[in-house]
């Protein structure tokens, strides 16, 4: 089913109210990257594209990168549009996502989140409180919060950098925003993300998207969103 | 809020449209009747009839509550351009109606003058303070500029007035779960809950809301509002299912020891694996393992 609210009107222009998550890949994930890679340039900005007018949140999956130093992200599973602060559906869905990815050697690294309105910059509350409990499954775990702003400006100009910020857990288990003092360091290995983003846009792939909300709404359709890039 | 029927039927106009065929104004009349958000299409379509004097003809009086449907779409799609000249038709036909005063202060408002906005609302209310829309409409505002205790407070204010206005009382409980207020959202979904006792999503999110909440008697209360989901929805709805699941082992490790409801428990869970199983067997049979690795996990 499908809920309505009162219709709120962002003063910027409404293709600008999304994000992108980008991630990084490692030697040992090559096999998967061209897929991957851009699996994962899809979800977050393809989920918030189909539900513009709701935040929306979803789930990164990886492994530790070469001796530990790293974590790399390699795939993402859309989740929820609707109701982002209720517990079920993300106990239910990392339940799943962790059996599904813990047979192929990956396990769940981290959280992504684009608030509902274009110019909220902010790591909210019920985002911090999924990355606790994301926490309880990977200690390091990174929460990225979609940018629109970058979102709005990528086609105008040739920007490789990924398009949102990275919180990380300090000692005092506070969330802060990453990078500033150099110590965490965020790269994407896949040079034309951006390009394909952009591209899987204009085609309107984000259409197609089925986040775990859906799947629940209707078994029959797929978390997983495995004929969405090929 | 919309069936899923009504929903399958809207997706269907849409497709058949968008690949030419016809039945645009079925659509868009289904559209306002459903209170729906597809604003691209809207003004893609609607504009296609308004642009073309012939179509715009045939709908007779009907013209303006297109242009009026056509003004929205375009303001949510941040073409104000096209907002405006449907304005300023529906401002020469009907010059002193509150309806299109309304449409000004929505156009003031997609343009993000939030205080001319607020002027003329506040204006439009002191002509008729009992205007729901124009309530609204401040609520809404105070959300788009980032002002949720605002919106809550006008929201609050609202529904001391109109309080069977059940959209109302759901856009309450959504910010205050977008806030992880989770009593004052129960108290809101229990509202909805009185007024519409047969409507099934309120019993379900008000059980998700519950299981939210923790504690042995939110967890026992959550369980049976999600045995009520089942109930209405004939064993159909897999997040009630999966609630029943959810609950049950929560409700297992807080009461760990204790006999009493032991049996009962785990007889309503088995029966609600049981119909998920049935279910993913029947129609995503490739997922099943994962779904029984779920609820065996749950069992733990």
């Amino acid at each position: 089913m499908s809920i309505q609210g009162l219709p709120t009107f962002s003063s910027k222009p409404k293709r600008a109210k999304v994000s992108f998550v980008s991630r990084t890949k490692s030697a040992a994930c090559e096999e998967r990257s061209p897929v991957a890679a851009a699996k994962i340039t899809r979800s977050g900005c393809w989920e918030s594209w189909a539900h513009k007018t709701s935040a929306v949140n979803g789930i990164l999956v990886g492994c530790l990168g070469k001796n530990d130093e790293a974590i790399d992200i390699v795939d993402a599973v859309p989740l929820s549009h609707s109701l982002i602060g209720l517990l079920p559906t993300l106990e239910i869905a990392l339940t799943q996502i962790e059996e599904h990815f813990g047979a192929q050697g990956l396990s769940i690294v981290g959280y992504y989140h684009a608030n509902e309105r274009y110019d909220n910059f902010e790591l909210g509350n019920a985002a911090k409180k999924i990355g606790d409990h994301i926490c309880r499954y990977f200690a390091q775990a990174a929460v990225f919060l979609l940018d629109n702003k970058k979102l709005e400006t990528l086609p105008k100009g040739k920007d490789r950098n990924p398009v949102f910020q990275l919180y990380i857990r300090d000692a005092s288990k506070n969330w802060k925003q990453a990078g500033s003092d150099g110590s965490i360091r965020l790269s994407i290995k896949e040079p034309s993300a951006n390009l394909v983003l952009m591209d899987y846009i204009s085609s309107e792939k984000w259409r197609d998207i089925v986040d775990f909300d859906d799947h629940l709404d209707d078994i029959s359709n797929d978390w997983l969103n495995p004929d969405l890039v090929k | 809020m919309v069936v899923a029927t009504e929903e399958a039927q809207l997706n269907r106009l849409e497709n058949q449209i968008d690949n030419g065929g016809g039945g645009t104004w079925e659509y868009l009349c289904l559209v306002r009747k459903l209170k729906v958000r597809r604003s691209e299409k809207v003004l893609k379509h609607g504009l296609s009839i308004l642009n073309d004097p012939k179509k715009r003809s045939k709908l007779g009086g009907d013209e303006w509550t297109l242009y009026e449907q056509v003004a929205i779409a375009a303001m949510d799609c941040q073409c104000l351009d096209i907002a405006k000249d449907c304005l300023k038709a529906l401002q020469k036909q009907f010059p002193e109606s509150t309806r299109v005063a309304r449409l000004e202060g929505m156009l003031l408002e997609a343009k993000g003058c939030w205080a001319d906005a607020e002027k003329a609302y506040s204006s439009l209310l002191e002509d008729n303070p009992l205007d729901q829309v124009v309530h609204k409409r401040r609520v809404a505002m105070a959300k788009s500029q980032g002002n949720i205790s605002g919106a809550i407070e006008w929201l609050n204010k609202y529904l001391e007035i109109f309080m069977a206005d059940h959209d109302a009382w759901r856009e309450l409980g959504e910010i205050y779960i977008s806030l992880q207020m989770y009593k004052q959202a129960a108290f809101c979904y229990e509202e909805l809950i009185l007024c519409q006792p047969s409507i099934p999503l309120y019993h379900l999110v008000y059980a998700d809301v519950l299981y939210t909440l923790g504690g042995l008697e939110n967890l026992q209360a959550a369980k049976k509002y999600y045995a009520s989901t089942i109930d209405l929805t004939g064993g159909k709805n897999t997040r009630a299912l999966f609630g029943i699941c959810l609950c049950s082992v929560a409700i297992a490790q807080l009461t760990k020891g204790r006999n009493k409801e032991d049996k009962e428990v785990s007889e309503l869970q088995s029966l609600a694996a049981m119909a998920l199983e049935k279910h993913y067997k029947q129609r995503v049979p490739g997922k099943l393992h994962l779904l029984t690795a779920t609820v065996k996990n749950l069992k733990l």
